[in-house]
């Protein structure tokens, strides 16, 4: 009896163990996927690269809003101007929303050359079934990212609380 | 057996002061107090000219909560306290010549800019951090150094949106329609009138 209750301690650990890895690989790769840097054309046929540092999701008296937070680098020897409603936000039911700029930023993104622009916050308010499906951010052109996979999320936010993701699974 | 008492007394007396002389240079107040250890020149970045004419200001206090999750376990939370100003006004480099007319009885017709929030910012003197925690099966992970910085940056949006729904922009229209008949009235204007502008930001 002695014996069996260890081999069974055991078999819980080490599919307990097992099973905790795997979800943490899971989510180290899902990071890894959310974080990589896209390098992506403008319309006016600009280089540069794009990546996603977080997104942050919150609730004010306004609605629901969702914050994209972005590091854009210039390879370029020249300065580029992107416009910030070229960074159109889309959820699954194909709405389509674009960034409010505030008032301390302006319209068009400048990157001086070979210059970053290191967290650029993109915000947006949005729908409360924004979060039913995937959620994908325009970048440039023809370029999409994923900034949340295709599972339903209920967000369960007070007024006036955020929540930021680095991973896609939520 | 006196003398050797003497000694030992010496010993002391010369031993306590140099312990406590030692103590006070490693660990004494000069080292606790906030010392200056850079003096950068102020270096000026942009130069930006301005025409914002700033007509309300909205006192805004809000109790924000930030989550962030982290990779691959784990979340950290804080719970802030903010104290934001939200300024409200009209920006009048966007007044063309074409927005004011002068009529035959020297009245004045104006198309005033739509009102918008023209600055917000956090009262640091009233902002405080209630509480700040991490999940404690996680203690591997640090403290995120940003995380106060970043919900700062949340507070002002929430300050922004609680603003709007409060109704900064109509009393921003309101109080410029008054402070410029005032003007106007002041330097001889008989009258003045303002026409409906461009839509008002959401």
């Amino acid at each position: 009896m002695k014996k069996f209750a260890i081999v069974a301690g055991m078999v819980v650990v080490i599919v307990g163990g097992g099973l905790l890895t795997w979800t943490a690989l899971a989510r180290l790769r899902d990071a890894r996927g959310f974080g990589a840097a896209h390098r992506v054309r403008t319309f006016g046929e600009t280089n540069y690269v794009a990546r996603v540092l977080e997104t942050t999701i919150g609730r004010t008296d306004a609605g629901l809003l969702v914050v994209v937070a972005l590091r854009l680098e210039n390879p370029n020897p020249f300065e580029i101007a992107l416009e910030r409603r070229g960074f159109v936000l889309v959820d699954g039911d194909k709405d389509y929303y674009l960034p409010a700029a505030t008032e301390s930023q302006s319209d068009v993104i400048r990157i001086g050359a070979r210059g970053v622009a290191d967290n650029e916050l993109l915000t947006y308010a949005v729908q409360d079934d924004a979060f039913q499906g995937v959620l994908g951010l325009q970048l440039g052109h023809y370029y999409w990212t994923l900034l949340k996979g295709p599972q339903p999320y209920t967000p369960a936010l007070n007024q006036d609380e955020y929540r930021t993701f680095r991973r896609r699974d939520w | 057996m006196l003398k050797q008492l003497k000694f030992y007394l010496i010993c002391l007396l010369i031993a306590v002061p140099t312990a406590l002389a030692v103590y006070f240079y490693l660990f004494g107040s000069p080292r606790s107090g906030i010392e200056l250890i850079g003096d950068a020149p102020a270096l000026v970045r942009q130069i930006q000219e301005l025409r914002e004419l700033v007509t309300v200001k909205y006192s805004v206090q809000k109790v924000v909560t930030l989550k962030e999750e982290k990779v691959p376990f784990g979340s950290e939370s804080l719970l802030l306290l903010v104290h934001a100003e939200v300024l409200g006004g009209v920006d009048l480099a966007k007044l063309t010549p074409a927005d004011v007319s002068l009529a035959s009885d020297r009245s004045v017709s104006i198309k005033l800019p739509a009102p918008e929030i023209l600055h917000r910012y956090v009262n640091d003197k009233d902002t405080k951090v209630w509480d700040r925690q991490k999940t404690w099966w996680t203690p591997w992970e640090p403290f995120n150094p940003e995380l106060d910085q970043k919900a700062r940056q949340l507070a002002l949006e929430s300050a922004r949106a609680a603003a709007l729904e409060m109704g900064i922009l109509r009393d921003a229209q309101t109080n410029a329609e008054r402070v410029l008949t005032n003007f106007l009235t002041a330097v001889g204007i008989p009258a003045v009138r303002f026409e409906a502008g461009n839509e008002r930001e959401p």
